[in-house]
């Protein structure tokens, strides 16, 4: 088989996949299982009628030519409990004509009379979609022989065949035609959309739905979409994408870039972050770290959709399908890309020149003598000796330039009836912005989804996906680290003229960031298993069918921490020696910690679907379990023999440390589900949920959670006649949802041991009991009540689709301490309590237009806007605090600040206002809110805005000529805002370059005279530093050239592509400049963004045999 | 097949389900439970623990949070300044007292805490003797929060008993009187349970003692007797305080030590009535946030904190010149009495009587508790000279590394720091915080008797301290007022920079004037021959009347309805 040897040459390039070539080549296998039965009567039935009522209950479609075909005659049909295949069989014989099934696809053919089956014909056509526009590059394949050709840049093929044989001809993301080739030699071969939007399968809590029966806000993202950017992380993948789906990149460190996910903006105050369910699994977590070519679809469950999943949806859910086997044609892929990465925005600290000079500055206005004035001149004069005085770029001293990102990734995907595969493997190897030693990210995916058609009524899948994700980073924290590049002074040397490095006053980050101080390793390892089964009860009764899984997830997180003695030197100017400081750096110690987690669920569903006529039933009862178990263990040891021995073995026993601890989780669930539609004209949805979960008491454990939704698609009507409306569905829904995660166990009194009080005379520390929090015995979940009212429409089918839709939900029962009004010589440490209520409301629009300018080139265009406003209807907060700062009636996330207005410009100004007793001229003028003569905490104000934006939008153009293509991304946000705010020593040259100098010189100044941390002008953040986080940005950009040549044929490749891409690439406008908008971080310490600029390959190998 | 199926998911159906009550029924795999605890002496014994563990130290970072050296006459904060600057300038607000703050917060939490040990133990089964014990050191730790509580805000909510969530939260302050009468009788209880000094040896060393109860009631009685809070200046609440003092004397369990440097490294001294000890680890400042204000837990790096910049460290408190000027020369006399001339070149008011003096080697001749106390130019710290002068090693020229840490106003606390500490280390500080020694109480006793008109008895108790052994001072005669200054001055060197002074001089009303001096700093200049001395004022500082008592801290003005203190 020709496949093997294609599978061999794969593997000699690519080595470390080879495990997927073993499973591949046990189960290629063909067989035929029999199809589901079905049964349904009708009356004076025509063709298309009949067709219809097939497709509504089974997941075949049908496929054929109209016009020979006889539509007007009516036949009375009875079937019961028929294979499909004698069902048209049967038919066949009534309305005369022959047929094909392959896959769930039945191809109707005109009745001919049998061929010559020896003679042999060239065949020769174009192939084109359904707009009439020609397909270059599909593939036509003699079933008989398996040898094939493809179409050219004009859609046109040609091929010797034998007569009688059949042609199959296909190509992404069309359904495959197949046509017996008998007398006609020119062929016309219309292809047709596979997932017309229209018809799209959604996954929904718990199932699947047909995209125009969906009653829900349930938005989606498919897998072409997910790949477009070649990010590392998942949610930046997401991020614009889907309408009602905020996501921000608050940072961009390799295997820890974080993102701030939330559904609908923040409608609490508790925890906001949505229920993310991968595979139907909820609790997998880290969803950012999956291998990106895995996913088939990412559905985002916005309203009372979510209520399936009950006492953990109040923030909505995410639910993640990984991609599954499919019969037919297997298609082995493999993806390799190469990505430079740099900062989206670098800081530019002040320069020696400026630093010496703000210091100066800083002790001018406070009345000292200035120190660096000889220096000064000498800076100014170039005549600095730069062994003592130098220049330094801290930040280009500690980061590279670029820093590459390599990612290969293999997948095979196909099966049989019998059995369906889905492989795949990820390699992934970031490296981090710093310079010298290997810190970064290196994760390996890898995942196994198998279907196996066990009987006739039973089906089983078998899914294991396996991560390993090793982190090597700085000792100090991120934040640290930055910070420690931050407060370097410029004047120092980061290393002397021969390499060394040097000893400075603040520290040299370099051996921190080049490893040589030591460094922290960890390594996240989990294996997610799902065993499922599928038992088609039809036999008991119509329609019925009994499915379950047990999943069992493991996690294994190992960290290490060695910290070790390194080479640091300081010029002694007297020997002109260079004196190693290695002895003062300390010893060799280690600390180890690692933590275990097992997470089972169970699950167990009855599901009964059935249609009588124009009614359709979809029901379910479900029965889920999930419990975690978790353990740490930690130790340390000082000393170690040596740093390449990093056990604690190798340690001394004093001063060791151990410690361990567990813990655990559960929740258990009842939860069913009613979908119906009549004539799918008029739908309907309920769900009920009623949830346990073991963070409450018992008697506040367990919660009903109810939906209801209904639906009408206005379109299917007799009344509604329209040409250009193809589509009109109006929807409505609410649900009850609930929010359990807090603090677990907050019902009960306990003690946490701790180290504690030293006593004896030789000193031993005696271990402590510290009450815990003061318990609360009726702490329940967050309850939710989210109304939606949504409208979908499609004006001429593709070109124009939309949704809109407006919500509103109201959030009681918040969980939260309360800290603003139980006095503090209660002396409580309080527990969280059901008081707080939120509500969130907001518009969503999503607009996509697709059309086809020339049969070369086509195009689409694709927007969302989101637009979400939470308000504070009652949070625990002092009842005499003045109205200005109020949380009640702002957003959850806020800005408390003073209110700035301006500097001052001389001293006259200073004593006419009220002001801080250390006010200067060049220092901020405060407005005193209050009026009370005084400037203090009471004259702050809550913002409107907060950094989580209110409006977010994306736009998305794609274009496709030929076999080029290019697609273009925007994303963009409004209405949020950050405080931007330096600190400590050194800082951002941007603060220096606007600040006041004097009255003459700078009246309009933006920011302070030179600042040092602790004056109140600085101290006391004012709306100077508030920068708006509004921008526009473009976010991806990829040109991509698909090369499928039929000479390609030969060597087992289908078709080749090419790809350059880019990843925040540039803001088309935004208001920080400073730092990258994305980012909230206040003194720029963090891990920046990151650009990413990408050349990727992609190379299909099809099964040709 | 079918068949078997059906069982089997039947089966696991029905398991599944079963077990549901003990799937939710956890318990805390990393905690204690309640039940646990108060039926098991050693867990009890553990709860003890940790409430000792809540009282605050006088090394915490900064100005910390217990001992204030940097907000008084004694020192200079030169890292601290700017946070510092608002108790030195008359500046306080309610939300401005930064890391002083915290401690209205760790102390009713520890009040709760003691409390809580108090009322789970009433009716314990457990062994009488060690339930006795462990009631009364709660009972004195909860005491002592309230002491420090009353000395800094006045009187406070006085809450015997634990609140509970549904609990009606409003309370008054209680006066201050009744919260001294409250300590004073949590203090008789506790007492008589409390270990004698002998006993609390071995494992028991570190544990309250008799003569730290005694102690901890003779300062709250001198604070309440004080000018401050005795307007009437009733002789009575005086001879309260002497009565205390006397009882613990009568106990002759302490005495003066002869070793004055060394008897801050340890905790075994004779001196020594009650202290802290500490190992291996360095302190943690954690941040609240919301809250705004800082706790500081575990071990400290005083070493680190106080050290000269030269031998690794950052000299955050600097004696200040003044304070310098205080030590007496060897015969007795206060050197300086002032300065004259512009700020940026004072020139000193020399004292004729002071003729030991000589100006132009002024750390000769002094009081020996002066070279205990501080390090300064010349001084001999860890076997080198230090270098006060620009640009030596501990100065604070440009050219030197970490500039930023040289004395600013040259000179350093060196009391209580351990000299064998290196900066290499990988540990904290070591040595104990002392809370309360015996001299304390003599000076504590002779101001008593001068109040109560015996000036003979007040002299006698001053002059045992000034003639213990290495220190040697010759005897005061002072009387009338004069000697009540004699005593004041006496405590003022004797405990300098323990945190008495900032206390001392609020209850004596003396702060509005102490607290008001500039801070006088020295610069000195040293050329191949000679050194010379220039003196400048680095600091104006101001004291107004409101600063006695603190600001309740803003965010329990917001929460309760108590009372703010007048002026804020």
């Amino acid at each position: 088989m020709s496949l093997k040897i294609n599978i061999s040459v794969i593997k000699s390039r690519v080595k470390f996949f080879f495990f997927t070539c073993i499973v591949f080549s046990s189960i290629h296998a063909n067989s035929n299982t029999p199809p589901p039965k079905i049964s349904f009567h009708l009356e004076q039935a025509t063709f298309s009628s009949i067709v219809r009522e097939i497709e509504r209950q089974t997941p075949f479609v049908f496929s054929f030519e109209a016009g020979w075909l006889d539509l007007e005659t009516k036949f009375d049909v009875a079937y019961n409990d028929m294979e499909i295949e004698e069902i048209i069989d049967d038919l066949s014989s009534k309305f005369g004509f022959d047929y094909k099934i392959e896959n769930t696809y039945i191809q109707i053919t005109k009745r001919n009379p049998p061929p010559d089956p020896l003679q042999q014909i060239t065949v020769t056509g174009y192939v084109y979609d359904e707009f009439k526009v020609l397909l270059p590059g599909a593939t036509i394949i003699d079933k008989s022989t398996n040898q094939g050709v493809t179409s050219d840049f004009n859609g046109f093929f040609s091929i010797s065949v034998d007569s009688g044989t059949v042609l199959s001809i296909s190509y992404i993301g069309y359904k495959t035609f197949e046509i017996e080739v008998l007398n006609e030699t020119e062929l016309e071969v219309n292809l047709e959309i596979k997932a017309s939007k229209l018809n799209e399968i959604v996954v929904v809590g718990y199932g699947t739905q047909k995209k125009p029966t969906i009653t829900g806000s349930v938005a989606t993202l498919q897998s072409n979409d997910i790949v477009e950017s070649q990010t590392a992380n998942l949610s930046n993948n997401l991020a614009g994408r889907v309408s009602g789906l905020v996501i921000n990149t608050r940072g961009g460190e390799p295997g820890s870039d974080d993102t701030q996910i939330n559904i609908r903006g923040i409608g609490t105050t508790g925890d906001s972050s949505p229920l993310i369910v991968i595979d139907g699994i909820p609790s997998r977590g880290s969803f950012e770290r999956l291998n990106p070519n895995d996913i088939e679809s990412v559905s985002v469950l916005k309203d009372a959709s979510a209520a399936i999943y009950g006492a953990r949806a109040a923030n909505g859910a995410i639910l993640i399908t990984t991609k599954r086997g499919k019969s037919g044609v297997s298609i082995l892929s493999y993806n390799t890309s190469y990505s430079v990465a740099q900062p989206t925005r670098r800081p530019f600290l002040m320069n020696a020149l400026q630093y010496l000079t703000w210091i100066d500055e800083q002790k001018i206005r406070n009345g000292r003598p200035p120190d660096f004035q000889d220096q000064i001149q000498d800076y100014i004069d170039g005549t600095n000796d730069p062994m003592k005085w130098a220049d330094t770029d801290w930040w280009a001293e500690s980061t590279d330039l670029w820093t590459p990102e390599i990612q290969h990734k293999l997948s095979l995907r196909g099966g049989s009836e019998k059995i369906k595969y889905f492989l795949s493997g990820q390699y992934l190897d970031q490296d981090a912005i710093y310079k010298g030693k290997d810190y970064g990210y290196k994760q390996y995916n890898i995942r196994s989804n198998l279907d196996i058609q066990v009987a006739e009524n039973f089906k089983i899948a078998v899914d294991l996906a396996g991560r390993v994700g090793n982190r090597t980073s700085s000792l100090l924290s991120t934040d640290q680290l930055i910070r420690q590049i931050f407060v370097q002074t410029p004047y120092e040397l980061s290393r002397y003229d021969n390499g060394l490095l040097a000893k400075t006053s603040t520290g040299n980050p370099i051996s921190s960031l080049d490893g040589s101080n030591g460094y922290k390793e960890s390594s996240n390892r989990r294996i997610d298993s799902k065993f499922s089964f599928d038992l088609n009860l039809s036999t008991l009764l119509d329609g019925l069918s009994l499915s379950g899984y047990a999943a069992f997830d493991y996690y294994l997180n190992i960290r290490k921490e060695l910290t070790q003695p390194f080479d640091q030197f300081f010029f002694d100017e007297n020997t002109e020696e260079y004196i190693n400081l290695r002895d003062q750096t300390g010893t060799v110690n280690l600390f180890q910690q690692s933590d275990t987690d097992l997470n089972i669920t169970y699950h167990l569903r009855f599901n009964y679907k059935k249609s009588f006529q124009d009614h359709s039933l979809n029901t379910f009862i479900a029965y889920e379990q999930y419990t975690r178990e978790g353990e740490f263990l930690s130790a340390s040891r000082k000393n170690l023999v040596s740093a390449e021995i990093p056990f604690l073995f190798s340690g001394q026993d004093t001063g060791q440390t151990n410690n361990g601890e567990g813990s655990q989780e559960a929740r258990v669930n009842y939860f069913g589900r009613i979908n119906y539609d009549y004539k799918e004209k008029y739908l309907a949805e309920f769900t009920l949920r009623y949830d346990g979960s073991a963070n409450f008491p018992e008697n506040q454990r367990f919660g009903l959670f109810p939906g209801v939704s209904l639906g009408w698609r206005i379109t299917e009507e007799p009344f509604f006649k329209s040409e250009y409306i193809t589509n009109l569905k109006a929807r409505f829904s609410w649900g009850k949802l609930g929010n359990d995660r807090v603090d677990n166990f907050q019902y009960l009194q306990f003690y946490n041991i701790e180290p504690s009080y030293i006593f004896q005379e030789n000193k031993q520390r005696t271990q402590g009991l510290l009450p815990g929090d003061t318990p609360n015995a009726n702490i329940t979940w967050e309850t939710a009540s989210k109304y939606n009212l949504g409208i979908d429409f499609n004006i001429k089918g593709r070109q124009l689709a939309g949704v809109f839709e407006l919500f509103y939900e109201r959030r009681s029962d918040i969980l939260a301490p309360r800290n603003q009004s139980v006095p503090i010589y209660t002396g409580f440490s309080l527990p969280d309590e059901n008081i707080g209520i939120v509500n969130n409301r907001g518009v969503e629009l999503q607009l996509n237009h697709n059309n086809q300018i020339t049969q070369d080139f086509s195009y689409s265009i694709g927007s969302q806007f989101t637009f979400a406003k939470s308000e504070i209807e009652f949070i625990d907060e002092p009842s005499d605090i003045p109205d200005y700062q109020k949380r009640t009636g702002n957003p959850v996330d806020f800005i408390l600040i003073y209110q700035a207005d301006g500097l001052y410009q001389n001293q006259a100004e200073i004593d006419d206002s009220v002001s801080f007793p250390d006010a200067k001229p060049g220092d901020i003028r405060f407005v005193d809110k209050n009026g009370d003569g005084k400037i203090d905490d009471n004259d702050r104000i809550i913002l409107e805005n907060s950094s989580t934006p209110k409006i977010t939008y994306g736009l998305s153009f794609g274009f496709q000529w030929n076999n080029l293509g290019m697609n273009l991304f925007f994303q963009g946000q409004a209405l949020a805002q950050s405080t931007y705010r330096p600190f400590d020593l050194n800082q951002q040259s941007f603060y220096f370059e606007n600040r006041w100098i004097s009255n003459r010189e700078t009246p309009n100044a933006t920011y302070p005279a030179a600042f040092s941390p602790s004056d109140s002008s600085f101290r006391n953040i004012s709306t100077v530093w508030l920068k708006s986080n509004e921008f526009l940005k473009l976010k991806n950009i990829e040109f991509s050239y698909l090369l499928n040549k039929p000479f390609l044929n030969r060597y087992g490749i289908e078709s080749l592509r090419f790809a350059l891409s880019g990843h925040n690439v540039f803001f088309v406008y935004d208001k920080v400049k400073i730092n990258d908008p994305e980012s909230s971080s206040q003194t720029g310490w963090y891990y920046p963004q990151q650009r990413l600029l990408t050349a990727g390959i992609n190379v299909k190998f099809k099964d040709l045999k | 097949m079918k068949t078997t199926f059906y069982i089997l998911l039947i089966f696991i159906l029905s398991t599944t389900v079963a077990c549901e009550n003990d799937i939710l029924n956890l318990t805390p795999l990393d905690a204690v439970s309640e039940g646990a605890v108060w039926d098991d002496l050693d867990l009890v014994n553990l709860y003890v623990n940790a409430r000792y563990n809540e009282l605050p130290h006088g090394f915490s970072k900064w100005a910390g949070g217990l001992r204030f050296t940097g907000i008084t006459d004694e020192s200079y904060h030169q890292h601290e300044q700017p946070h510092l600057r608002k108790h030195t300038n008359g500046g306080l607000t309610s939300d401005n007292l930064f890391f002083f703050n915290g401690f209205w917060f760790d102390a009713y939490e520890a009040i709760r805490n003691n409390t809580i040990l108090l009322e789970q133990t009433e009716t314990s089964e457990l062994d009488a003797d060690k339930i006795s014990q462990f009631r009364a050191e709660a009972r004195y730790l909860r005491a002592y929060f309230y002491a420090e509580l009353i000395s800094r805000y006045g009187g406070v909510p006085l809450i015997e008993s634990t609140f509970q969530l549904e609990d009606d939260f409003s309370l008054e302050r209680a006066r201050y009187e009744d919260v001294v009468a409250f300590i004073i009788k949590e203090l008789d209880l506790a007492i008589p349970d409390l270990l004698d000094r002998n006993k609390a040896v071995g494992e028991q060393f570190g544990r309250l003692t008799k003569g730290a109860g005694l102690a901890l009631k003779a300062r709250t009685l001198l604070y309440a007797a004080s000018p401050l809070n005795n307007q009437q200046n009733s002789t009575e609440k005086w001879s309260e305080v002497a009565l205390a003092c006397e009882a613990l004397f009568e106990r002759n369990e302490y005495s003066l030590s002869g070793d004055y440097s060394g008897l801050f490294l340890n905790p075994s001294d004779p001196e020594v009535i009650f202290f802290k000890q500490f190992i291996d680890e360095f302190g943690e400042e954690t941040s609240n946030s919301p809250e705004g204000y800082y706790q500081y837990t575990g071990g400290h790096r005083i070493d680190e904190w106080r050290f000269p910049n030269g031998s690794g460290g950052w000299v955050s408190e600097n004696p200040t010149q003044n304070f310098i000027d205080q030590y007496e020369t060897l015969s007795g006399e206060i050197p300086v009495l002032g300065y004259t001339g512009s700020d940026d070149n004072l020139q000193p008011i020399l004292n004729p009587a002071a003729t030991d003096y000589d100006p132009a080697r002024p750390y000769d001749n002094r009081d020996p508790r002066f070279a205990f106390s501080v390090y300064h130019d010349e001084a001999i710290f860890k076997g080198r000279e230090i270098e006060m002068w620009n640009p030596g090693k501990d100065s604070r020229d440009p050219s030197v590394d970490f500039w930023w840490n040289g004395s600013v106003l040259s000179y350093g606390i060196r009391k209580s720091l351990d000299e064998s500490w290196s900066f290499e280390s990988n540990f904290g500080s070591q040595q104990p915080w002392i809370y309360m020694r015996l001299s304390e109480f003599y000076l504590t006793y002779a101001e008593a008797q001068y109040h109560l008109g015996r000036e003979d008895l007040a002299r006698d108790y001053v002059n045992r301290i000034r003639a213990r052994q290495g220190v040697n001072m010759p005897p005061i005669d002072a009387s009338g007022l004069a000697l009540l200054d004699k005593i004041k001055h006496e405590r003022k060197i004797e405990l300098a920079f323990e945190g008495n002074r900032w206390y001392d001089a609020r209850r004596w009303r003396d702060a509005e004037i102490d607290f008001s001096q500039s801070v006088i700093g020295l610069e000195v200049t040293k050329t191949a021959t000679a050194k010379s001395y220039r003196f400048y004022v680095e600091e104006t500082r101001s004291y107004p009347e409101n600063h006695y008592v603190w600001p309740l801290p803003i965010q329990e003005i917001l929460r309760s309805n108590l009372e703010q203190n007048p002026g804020y």
